[in-house]
């Protein structure tokens, strides 16, 4: 990944951008909430990438060699072949790593990466974190469907699941994960109550947060167990504004979803 | 920004690096890098809500500096970060009233608790805002939206509090990091500098290693206060060339950030026609 070397190349700036500039409000906010799959893996490549606009801007005002422009150029090039893409999404897709579907709605973007297709066309691939989507950007609001597999260690809490949890104690467990996070601060749960998806039992949270820096989010949690896989729905926005502004959005795609026949 | 694009602080702090800069530069051209950190964003109202005119308030800005380490994780210095949003408020009062004689209120947030905490909740969500307007409108193509770069509707929501408390019809919002270099950073780069000169000299191609401080970055958008919708929207960015704690050097990178607005905004102004 191109950014990740020019941060090796230069950490000061990754650490100084990465942490305490853009990639710190990025990780403050859509990844502390969650620590789940969808994590720094995915989104540390996107606040790389804006520390290597930064370093465009720098490299023009900064004495590098043409040699060392041309290998950061380089390295960019090369770099692209696996970077998060985004893409514009609509109507249903289909996850077979996940086991799911749903209907993406109008004007939404997909998070993918990019992959080298034949010829050195440009191509997209599912990422590991499942379906993530977002209208404005992820700090704004996503909505996020994958599954975990039961025995998948939990990032901060010690609990895990089990295949004999009821759909109240796999929320718990997933609540606790979320409570466990350094990052959280000011958690507030609106509700934890039972819930069906596509007729299966589960349960839904909703609970509020900030972050270190104060800012305000609010998570819609849909979950169920089947067979060896917890499945996650979720819909996490600005508590301002854009909560309840897209709040019917992630309603109708919930309606959509699927799993797919032998997914369990 | 001077108009050969070398910083007035740079040279001041470094004359001697002037033929590297321009060298670099010269360089930095031929390798094809776009910098886009001048080119602001707007709405499709935008104009529109300009020929009717705006009366525009500030909205206290956001401004935080760090210090750079040699090593380790930078420090948030709050004294620093309060000189630093003086410089950058007075800055802004003067490009702004400077180029269209335009007087721009700053809101004040003792008004009441709820327009404080009304303020409080958009400046922490403009953060979110800005971020996400400057990724996905200046990033990379991989993660360009081009939905946004043709119809730019960024959002605050509704901010019923500051309009009542402003009486304005818009509100900048502005948000600034810096990072400055401590003594033990700049000896550090010091050193990496007469090495790579030494290799050079020596026969080798090495790259200069420039001292400088950290980056500066400033996201400005003039924000509809009915909608909350950002009518104008720039992020400026420097590479280590400015410092936000002092006036003249905050002054220039202030213009370049707020400048294309203060191009753009109308001569009339109901704070103007008030004032005595």
């Amino acid at each position: 990944m191109i950014s990740r070397r020019i941060s090796l190349d230069r950490s000061w700036v990754f650490e100084s951008l990465d942490e305490r500039l853009e990639a710190v409000r990025c990780k403050g906010v859509s990844l502390a909430p969650s620590r789940t799959p969808l994590s720094d893996r995915m989104l540390e490549p996107i606040c790389a990438h804006i520390e290597a606009l930064r370093e465009e801007t720098s490299m023009k005002r900064n004495c590098l060699t043409l040699a060392t422009c041309l290998s950061m150029l380089g390295l960019l090039l090369a770099g692209c072949v696996s970077t998060p893409v985004y893409v514009p999404a609509t109507g249903s897709v289909s996850l077979p790593d996940h086991g799911l579907q749903v209907t993406i709605p109008d004007g939404w973007h997909r998070l993918m990466r990019a992959a080298a297709g034949q010829g050195g066309a440009r191509e997209t691939a599912e990422i590991p974190e499942g379906l993530v989507l977002t209208r404005d950007g992820l700090l704004l609001q996503q909505i996020r469907a994958q599954r975990v597999a039961v025995d998948e260690k939990l990032q901060f809490t010690k609990r895990g699941f089990d295949m004999k949890l009821s759909p109240h104690e796999v929320a718990e467990v997933e609540l606790d994960d979320h409570r466990s996070n350094p990052g959280i601060f000011n958690l507030t749960v609106e509700e934890n109550a039972p819930a069906t998806i596509d007729g299966r039992q589960g349960f839904r949270l909703i609970y509020t947060w900030t972050t270190k820096d104060g800012y305000r989010l609010k998570r819609i949690h849909f979950g169920f167990m089947e067979g060896k896989w917890v499945y996650r729905l979720i819909y996490q926005a600005a508590a301002r504004h854009y909560f309840d502004r897209d709040l019917p959005v992630f309603d109708r795609l919930r309606e959509s979803f699927r799993l797919l026949a032998k997914a369990a | 920004m001077s108009p050969d694009g070398v910083s007035r602080t740079a040279k001041r702090q470094a004359p001697w690096m002037i033929p590297l800069l321009a060298a670099a530069l010269l360089f930095g051209s031929s390798a094809s890098i776009v910098n886009a950190a001048s080119s602001y964003r707007a709405s499709p109202q935008f104009e529109e809500r300009l020929r009717s005119g705006l009366t525009v308030a500030l909205v206290p800005s956001l401004v935080n500096v760090y210090q750079l380490p040699a090593g380790g994780q930078p420090e948030l210095v709050d004294e620093w970060s309060e000189i630093a949003r003086s410089n950058v408020d007075g800055a802004i009062r003067k490009q702004l009233q400077s180029v269209r004689a335009l007087t721009l209120p700053e809101l004040d947030p003792k008004i009441s608790e709820m327009v404080r905490v009304e303020m409080e909740d958009a400046r922490v969500l403009f953060r979110a805002v800005a971020l996400s307007a400057a990724v996905h409108t200046y990033g990379y193509p991989n993660i360009l939206f081009e939905t946004k770069l043709k119809h730019f509707d960024y959002t605050l929501g509704p901010l019923p509090q500051l309009a009542e408390a402003s009486g304005a019809d818009a509100l900048l919002f502005v948000h600034a990091v810096d990072y400055i270099s401590s003594e033990s950073r700049k000896a550090l780069q010091t050193t990496g500098v007469l090495l790579s000169v030494g290799l050079t000299v020596l026969g080798g191609a090495g790259p200069f290693v420039v001292p400088r401080g950290g980056p500066t970055v400033m996201w400005a958008a003039l924000v509809d206060v009915r909608t909350g919708d950002l009518l104008w929207f720039n992020r400026h960015v420097s590479g280590g060339i400015h410092d936000l704690r002092d006036p003249a050097s905050a002054e220039p990178f202030v213009a370049d950030a707020v400048g294309p607005l203060a191009q753009k905004l109308p001569i009339r102004n109901r704070g103007t026609e008030q004032d005595p």
